[in-house]
């Protein structure tokens, strides 16, 4: 029978503050940066994302297993966090207590877990908006254009540098072009 | 999660993870000489985030200090024999053992002097101090008559 494989094991909570408590500069700098990339879009302020993604691997919600590496891990905690806010958000506006009538207690009324067909069309449409904004930021440079729409389809990046004809220098450079323009074109975010 | 976002949200997310892939794959020297050539400072952006990282701590441990109390009363609770008694007992009880021992009903606010004033939890709590104190006794089976 073969061997079980062992679960990969993670490290303490103890072991992530003493990692976090030695990072260097560039390492925070690298968090914040993530936060704000995850934070736009979503209904979240990128400290308020970064705090709580911290809270949740220093409490142990969230474990990291000792292959990965920190900032990647809560990268990818991160993200998450800012997908549940779309959730959350729709919850609460739905939210609401029911008038109390005949002195009965109030009661809670059910929250209709989809939005009203015009909440979802307004979205709907602001999104698209945002999209084609995003590709028309790069109209002055066909590769860059091909490499966010690329993305946004989910092009791997072998795939991408194959289809733009760039070499591995110039493909992290224009990748690097795309973010710090993109950065600029929205430094407030996209939320919709 | 999929099924709560549209194609073009799925797309912005796609964009905003390869944003991130891009951010990681960068050396430390490469991030701040980015921001400082965006004319932002980095150690004030790393100490921003130390501070939430700060801030994020001391959250932590006051939920562990909370917890770490919670479980305490609790154990304190479930281990003596007094949050058994039945209250009109323990009510008997307090006024039996301040009779016996004036100097120890002096001592107390007006309110406590007055038992009826107190919350049954105000009373449990005073007998078990009182225990602690080795004013009392600790409760044989005979007491714990609920």
């Amino acid at each position: 029978m073969a061997p079980k494989e062992p679960a990969a094991a993670c490290l303490s909570t103890t072991d992530i503050e003493s990692a976090l408590q030695a990072l260097p500069n560039g390492g925070w700098v690298r968090l914040r940066k993530i936060a704000d990339v995850f934070a736009r879009g979503h209904r979240i302020e990128a400290h308020e994302l970064l705090h709580d993604a911290l809270l949740r691997a220093l409490d142990g919600c969230r474990r990291c297993p000792s292959n990965v590496d920190l900032i990647k891990f809560l990268g990818g905690v991160m993200r998450s966090i800012a997908s549940d806010t779309l959730k959350t958000a729709k919850r609460r506006q739905e939210l609401h207590l029911v008038s109390v009538t005949d002195g009965e207690e109030s009661a809670y009324d059910p929250p209709d877990e989809q939005p009203t067909a015009e909440e979802a069309l307004v979205t709907a449409q602001e999104i698209s908006r945002i999209k084609q904004a995003i590709i028309i930021l790069f109209e002055d440079d066909p590769v860059a254009q091909i490499m966010v729409e690329g993305k946004m389809e989910d092009m791997d990046g072998e795939e991408l540098r194959a289809l733009t004809d760039l070499d591995m220098t110039a493909f992290a450079s224009k990748q690097k072009f795309i973010r710090r323009r993109i950065n600029k074109a929205f430094p407030e975010g996209w939320t919709p | 999660m999929t099924r709560d976002k549209s194609n073009d949200h799925l797309a912005l997310d796609r964009l905003a993870e390869s944003l991130v892939d891009d951010i990681l794959n960068m050396t430390d020297e490469e991030m701040l000489a980015e921001i400082t050539a965006d004319g932002e400072n980095p150690e004030r952006i790393a100490q921003e985030a130390r501070d939430i990282f700060e801030r994020a701590v001391m959250t932590c441990r006051k939920a562990k200090l909370a917890a770490a109390k919670k479980a305490v009363l609790l154990d304190r609770q479930q281990s003596s024999k007094i949050f058994q008694l039945d209250p009109s007992v323990a009510r008997q009880k307090l006024d039996k053992i301040l009779k016996q021992h004036p100097e120890t009903r002096n001592k107390l606010t007006l309110a406590a002097r007055n038992e009826g004033g107190l919350s049954d939890r105000d009373i449990f709590s005073m007998l078990q101090d009182l225990e602690e104190l080795g004013v009392i006794s600790p409760l044989d089976k005979e007491d714990g008559n609920r």
